[in-house]
């Protein structure tokens, strides 16, 4: 039966995520101007209270369902602008799940994994990598030499799963390899210096003469591994849900002040411009918050749909385009002062409609499957 | 519990009206719009679906919101002017069935059993500002009774509507009076050639100080009657859009120019990529908000913003559909343009059962 009812856990659960984004929202802009620092395990404001991600797993019976929750609690952690607890998103994990030998999952299920995929040429095409690890067929070792950069968690994660064109007598192509903290060759960048999500640790990575065990090496196809995209697609879109959220809320606030308030009887010509242009943003927002339901119901039932995920990620990237772009339109110039939090959610939005795929990538994904046509009949 | 499963009886009612739209209403829905009218068989046949039959049903059925809606997304993926044609039906019967009083609903809902098709509309929003008398329809009390005072513009389907649901202005609030077509002093005015939709020979209701007894106020708000009409404005949007949508999808691939289909060009492929992204964000905004009316007493944000939504894109879809058949989008042998007058009408109403 078609139900958008939340059960009485996912209730609990969530009432406590709005809790903590609210404590958060307080240390939202601590990273502006401090961007090498990492974002700490935990603010103070945490103690004390229940960890979220716990909940989920303890009462997930009673829930929607861990991927639905999951989703509804990234997007109350980018409400408050940044979690309360540090709660990551790592791609290279689900990457490594998906792709991994149960044993090299096993191995590392439990470390921050960052994903390593963007060089300077190309990000969008993985096929123009051209980091490479040859086979020393003396030592059984792989040594990667190269350099990837935008790398989310390059600092402050445990390894990172790198994609790299493989040089070996019988193999060729491209393929991952885990390359942990501490491995000789392997060295962090500086931190990237970004318009907005100050608080999200990007850095580049190089790879010179770095050489790790055979075992290391995830010979999952990588068809596998780019699938594991299809999990965190929507993920991104409930980020953008959240910022975007926030965005409205405070908007509205702020029109309340003058006498404005959404009012869901009345047409455009009964209504001040201001509510009007909002209303349209707040439909579109319910409508990506579906999509992106959607998405991940279909991923709990079926596994990740083929384009249901991009269908998401290109609604959330443009929603929070829209929604930030509009709130300073309404709001006027106060909107640009760091009094006010709008100015840094127009900023951190901006990164949605890019990272894991840019939108433009995303349409790519659906033209092609709804069309019926190949990446070489359409690219 | 968060689920986006239809029930079985939903896939099957599902399954019956999507062979209709593709059967009859379809292929029926370009000589309906030329002639400005249905033929009566189509009508009949439209009717034998059964929907507002079991919407008259006192017998509460499962989601009926979900259902309705999802049946007239189907309907409207063959002809969105026939499935407005059956929302006044259904949104006049939910409405008394479900709010009306015993008495109501033996007076006004036995004539939905029979066979022949019965019309009826929730006429809910007054005349515009710049057009018509431009007044708000009020209703007053006058002896044991009400006197209503206003107009209703472009009423689908009036001239045959027997009875209709007229929400008025009174000292408590919006309320609903149940008013038989033939009142004295209720005037239908003549049809009105309209941009789109055309077949439902919408035309304006002047009710000049229409009487009725006390026991034709439906008891309750508005609310849900309200909610309903921009649920199943919303299905109608969605099967427009889809319709749209999928008539497109292979022409692109088949239309050859420059030496390739048009469709293997980015800036038609993305197209087609945003068509399927926002027809499938109607049909899913639309049934959350359905759901949500049938398991809450109201659902006023979320249906009005799934209508929002669907109207603002649906629009957006069929523009699009017109500009990629490029010459052939304007002339009246495709439907494009056709698609794009009822999207455009469409999507400037506030709700089905009325405007
Ligand atoms: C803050 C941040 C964090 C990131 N984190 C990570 C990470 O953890 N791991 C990682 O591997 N990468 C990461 N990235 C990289 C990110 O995924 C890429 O920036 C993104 O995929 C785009 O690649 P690019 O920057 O090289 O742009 P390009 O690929 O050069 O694209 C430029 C423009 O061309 C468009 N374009 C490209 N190809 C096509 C096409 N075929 N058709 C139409 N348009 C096209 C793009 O949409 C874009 O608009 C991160 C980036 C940022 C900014």
């Amino acid at each position: 039966m078609v139900s958008f009812a939340l059960t009485r856990a996912d209730r609990a659960i969530l009432k406590e995520a709005k809790a903590q984004a609210d404590l958060a929202s307080r240390h939202a802009r601590e990273f502006e101007h401090d961007e090498d620092r990492m974002l700490p395990h935990a603010f103070p404001e945490a103690e004390g209270r229940p960890d979220t991600r716990a909940m989920l797993a303890h009462l997930e019976p009673e829930t929607s369902g861990a991927k639905i929750l999951t989703a509804l609690l990234y997007l109350e952690d980018w409400r408050g602008g940044v979690p309360l607890r540090e709660a990551r998103y790592s791609l290279g994990n689900t990457a490594l799940r998906i792709a991994g030998a149960p044993e090299q999952y096993e191995r590392w299920r439990n470390r921050t994994i960052a994903i390593g995929l963007t060089e300077s040429v190309g990000g969008s095409d993985p096929a123009s990598t051209r980091t490479t690890a040859t086979w020393d067929a003396a030592a059984g070792e792989w040594v990667i030499e190269g350099e990837k950069i935008f790398i989310t968690y390059a600092e402050s994660c445990d390894a990172v799963l790198v994609l790299a064109r493989l040089v070996h007598p019988e193999r060729r192509g491209l393929s991952a390899f885990m390359v942990e903290k501490g491995t000789p060759g392997l060295s962090v960048g500086r931190q990237f210096r970004k318009m907005g999500i100050r608080f999200e640790d990007t850095a580049p990575l190089a790879f010179s003469a770095c050489r790790v065990p055979a075992f290391n090496h995830i010979d999952g196809d990588l068809k596998s591994m780019l699938r594991s995209f299809s999990e965190s697609r929507p993920v991104v879109a409930a980020y953008a849900l959240g910022v975007t959220r926030a965005a409205l809320d405070f908007t509205w606030g702020r029109l309340a002040e003058i006498g404005i308030a959404p009012d869901y009887d009345q047409g455009p010509t009964e209504t001040t411009a201001a509510a009007d242009r909002l209303m349209s943003l707040e439909a579109e927002w319910e409508a990506t918050w579906t999509v992106v339901l959607q998405a991940k119901w279909i991923e709990q039932n079926e596994g990740p749909g083929k384009i249901d995920s991009s269908m998401a990620k290109a609604m959330g990237g443009g929603l929070a385009r829209r929604v930030t772009q509009t709130c300073i339109d309404v709001l006027g110039v106060c909107g640009l002062s760091d009094a006010y939090p709008i100015e840094k959610a127009f900023r951190d939005a901006r990164i949605f409609d890019i990272y894991e795929g840019t939108g433009e990538v995303q349409r790519l994904i659906i033209a092609r499957e709804i069309l019926g046509y190949s990446p070489k009949e359409l690219n | 519990m968060i689920s986006f499963a239809l029930t079985e009886e939903q896939t099957l009612v599902q399954a019956a009206a999507k062979q209709f739209a593709a059967d009859e209403a379809r292929p029926a829905a370009r000589a309906a719009d030329e002639a400005g009218e249905f033929p009566e068989m189509l009508l009949r046949r439209a009717w034998d679906l059964g929907l507002a039959k079991s919407a008259a049903d006192a017998e509460p059925m499962d989601q009926p919101s979900v259902l309705n809606a999802v049946a007239l997304g189907e309907i409207a993926h063959g002809d969105a002017a026939l499935a407005v044609a059956l929302a006044g039906a259904l949104g006049f019967a939910r409405a008394v069935a479900s709010q009306g009083t015993e008495a109501q609903r033996e007076r006004h809902l036995a004539a939905f059993q029979s066979d022949a098709p019965v019309f009826a509309a929730v006429a809910t929003r007054d005349a515009g500002w710049f057009c018509g008398q431009g007044r708000a329809t009020r209703a007053g009390r006058a002896g044991n009774g009400w006197r209503i005072e206003g107009a209703k513009a472009l009423v689908p389907l009036a001239a045959r509507c027997d009875r209709l649901l007229v929400t008025a202005e009174t000292e408590e609030g919006v309320r609903g009076f149940i008013v038989e077509a033939k009142s004295p002093r209720l005037r239908i005015e003549p049809a009105r050639g309209t941009l789109g939709m055309r077949a439902l020979q919408m035309a304006d209701i002047v009710l000049d100080g229409v009487e009725v007894t006390d026991d034709e106020l439906l008891p309750g708000a508005m609310r849900r009657v309200i909610d309903a009409s921009r649920i199943a404005l919303t299905a109608v949007l969605g099967g427009l859009a889809r319709a749209v949508y999928e008539y497109t999808l292979p022409y692109v691939k088949e239309r050859v120019v420059h030496g390739e289909p048009i469709g293997r060009k980015q800036a038609v492929a993305f197209k087609l990529a945003d068509m399927h992204i926002a027809a499938n964000a109607i049909r899913w905004t639309g049934l959350r908000a359905a759901a949500e009316l049938d398991s809450n007493p109201e659902a006023a944000r979320t249906a009005r913003l799934a209508q929002r939504y669907a109207a603002e894109q649906a629009l957006k879809i069929a523009d699009e559909g017109v500009q990629l058949f490029g010459g052939y989008g304007f002339i009246r042998e495709y439907p494009l343009e056709m698609w794009y007058r009822n999207a455009r009408s469409l999507s400037v109403l506030d709700g089905l059962a009325g405007v």
